[in-house]
């Protein structure tokens, strides 16, 4: 269904375009620096169109990395590390609050209220307040420098878990009655009917985890001693020089595109994907 | 003698404090259809719901085929239930939707498919199967539900107010499909409505709940003729039955008005004689007087035509109100007086203060 439309004229197009050059301008820039040697980018004369060495830079990035505090540790291995880390995290986050939420709603149990309410509260602590224990917790388990030590931690999801708990209440209680006379028990129940009708928002919170375990800064920075731990987001900053250095300007440029690629791809595969499942449900 | 499907010994269900269902019996018998027929908040969802074993009850206990089933789960009672709603699995498509009770039940894909095939033939969804709920029509979906039940083969359908989310004309075209359906598959059924014409069409026999009791069970030609209480008697018949405060005559064989209007009746009543009784004439049970002796006089105060009936709502000049059903085509105005009496052998007279039948 389309929404109605306001007739279109040259006023709405002039403020889309100033909106979008504020935010594509900067991107524009790491783009064209990418594309420079250093010499031009460290004299301060970039030009704003694309220069001839895109070929040698990306491959250095890539291959080989740059900077003295993250030296010979290439792009590629920052951004696995950066890969796993965002997918288990997502999948993790997902798979817990799904069946947290799934427990909240659908069952009797005694203290369903205030393990309810324990969620809720977490929501009132961000990472920062609880990152020196948690810290603490996960060097005494050994978890330091490790995928676990970095996973693990960012797991449990309050806000997902609230999300599905929405969904579950629309859910109405004569499915529910519907299976059970079926003869579908609570495990069959979720895997044959919830889960299904779950899938948009699965698709939905499978976009901003990503995005959100992909960006991780704090965290990795405290777990990650080792620089072949290093999550991309942490290896730019540390390709930046401390300043006896020079800085490859055009390498970190071309690494900072690289990084920006999985999130882009992730956010246009899925978004087909629940704007599919939207059309689905709103008849 | 045909054997009992289900019976109902004595259920009382609370909800916290209180108490809807105040201890009901009942014993339905292998395919009849049976309706239970009464105003929202009367608990005749929630006795279905107890029959399902969707509720527990709070007392009594629950028999199908023959066996206890108060500790039983819904998925073991061997019943299948239609939603108001139609609680229709919206990822599935139709043939998912109608085996998928099968499925679950590890029953071998062949049957499967004889099964829903025939169900969907039964229905008329062949041409269906693969459309998914959002893609059918509110008729095209219960019956969708029906399948469902009808693929289980269970010893019994429960219907929760399966037409009240259907428009007018749709209603009418299911009824009769559900009617159909009955007459050809036979499975006792129970159906839960508060609409008295799917009531009176349906039912081989009708219970009529109130206030979490039965007032009454019977058919639903007797339930029109012989109301068991006040309450049956006002919410069966469309218009409904007039109730007119009359004094019994000391002998039991007449009632008459304050104003000195009355009739005698066909056949005395016993009891309450020379007290105060409350008389029901329906609307269709008052006639045009034929000779000079009216009963009673109506000034017409509104009319309305309906075509094949002409629908009168008068008073009877003493504060009492009265609606007639007279033939359609008959001319009259507002304004105008007739003169009327009852039928003598259709007077329903009850005890105002139980609301129990007299006569």
């Amino acid at each position: 269904m389309k929404r109605s439309i306001l007739p279109t004229n040259w006023q709405s197009h002039f403020f889309l375009v100033i909106g979008v050059a504020v935010l594509v301008f900067p991107v524009y820039v790491a783009l064209i620096g990418s594309t420079w040697d250093s010499a031009t980018i460290a004299r301060g004369e970039l030009p704003l169109r694309p220069g001839p060495n895109a070929l040698e830079n990306y491959l250095q990035a890539w291959g080989k990395g740059s900077g003295q505090r993250v030296w010979g540790v290439p792009v590629a291995v920052m951004m696995l590390n950066s890969l796993i880390m965002a997918v288990a995290i997502t999948f993790g986050k997902i798979a817990i609050s799904i069946i947290s939420s799934y427990a909240v709603v659908f069952f009797r149990f005694p203290g369903r209220m205030f393990f309810f309410w324990m969620i809720f509260v977490t929501l009132m602590l961000p990472v920062e307040v609880r990152i020196i224990p948690t810290y603490k917790v996960v060097s005494d388990l050994g978890m330091i420098n490790s995928y676990p030590g970095l996973i693990i931690p960012l797991i449990a999801s309050a806000t997902a878990t609230l999300l599905f708990r929405q969904f579950f209440l629309t859910i109405p209680d004569e499915l529910v009655e519907a299976s059970r006379i079926d003869g579908a028990g609570p495990l069959r129940f979720f895997w044959d009917t919830v889960l299904p009708l779950s899938r948009t928002n699965i698709a939905a919170l499978f976009v901003i985890m990503f995005i959100y375990g992909w960006n991780q800064y704090l965290w990795p920075l405290l777990i990650t001693t080792s620089k072949e731990m290093g999550t991309i987001v942490i290896g730019i900053v540390k390709m930046i020089g401390t300043g006896d250095a020079q800085t490859d300007w055009q390498i970190i440029m071309a690494a900072t595109v690289l990084a920006m690629l999985p999130p882009v791809l992730v956010v246009i595969f899925m978004q087909r994907w629940f704007v599919k499942g939207l059309m689905e449900t709103e008849k | 003698m045909s054997n009992i499907a289900v019976n109902l010994v004595d259920i009382k269900k609370d909800f916290g404090k209180v108490r809807v269902i105040e201890g009901v019996s009942c014993v339905i018998e292998e395919g009849e259809f049976i309706v239970i027929l009464g105003p929202s908040g009367c608990g005749k969802s929630t006795l279905l719901r107890i029959i399902a074993g969707l509720e527990m009850a709070t007392e009594g206990r629950v028999f199908i085929g023959g066996k206890l089933m108060n500790q039983v789960e819904p998925k073991d009672r061997n019943i299948a239930m239609v939603f108001q709603n139609y609680a229709l699995y919206p990822h599935m498509t139709v043939w998912n939707n109608m085996a998928y009770g099968l499925k679950v039940r590890g029953m071998s894909k062949a049957d499967i498919e004889i099964r829903v095939k025939k169900a969907a033939g039964i229905l008329g969804l062949e041409g269906l199967m693969n459309r998914k709920p959002q893609q059918l029509s509110g008729g095209q979906r219960q019956r969708v539900a029906m399948g469902r039940a009808i693929v289980r083969e269970p010893s019994a359908f429960l219907f929760d107010e399966p037409l009240s989310n259907l428009d007018a004309k749709l209603r009418v075209q299911m009824r009769l499909e559900i009617k159909k359906l009955h007459q050809s598959v036979k499975t006792t059924s129970i159906y839960v409505t508060h609409d008295q014409v799917e009531a009176m069409t349906l039912a081989d026999r009708l219970i009529v709940m109130n206030a979490g009791r039965f007032d009454q069970v019977a058919t639903p030609i007797e339930v029109y003729n012989r109301p068991a209480t006040l309450f049956v008697a006002g919410f069966i018949g469309s218009p409904a039955m007039n109730m007119i405060k009359m004094e019994l005559s000391p002998s039991g064989d007449a009632v008459k008005m304050a104003s000195g209007n009355g009739f005698s009746l066909a056949h005395p009543v016993t009891r309450a004689k020379g007290k105060e009784v409350i008389v029901g004439l329906r609307p269709e049970h008052v006639v045009l007087s034929q000779g000079p002796s009216a009963t009673f006089s109506l000034w017409v105060e509104v009319v309305e035509i309906l075509g094949a009936d002409t629908i009168v709502h008068g008073n009877l000049g003493n504060g009492d109100t009265l609606t007639v059903r007279l033939p359609g085509g008959f001319k009259i105005a507002a304004g105008d007086k007739l003169n009327l009496q009852a039928m003598a052998d259709q007077i329903h007279i009850f005890d105002p203060e139980t609301g129990q039948r007299l006569n």
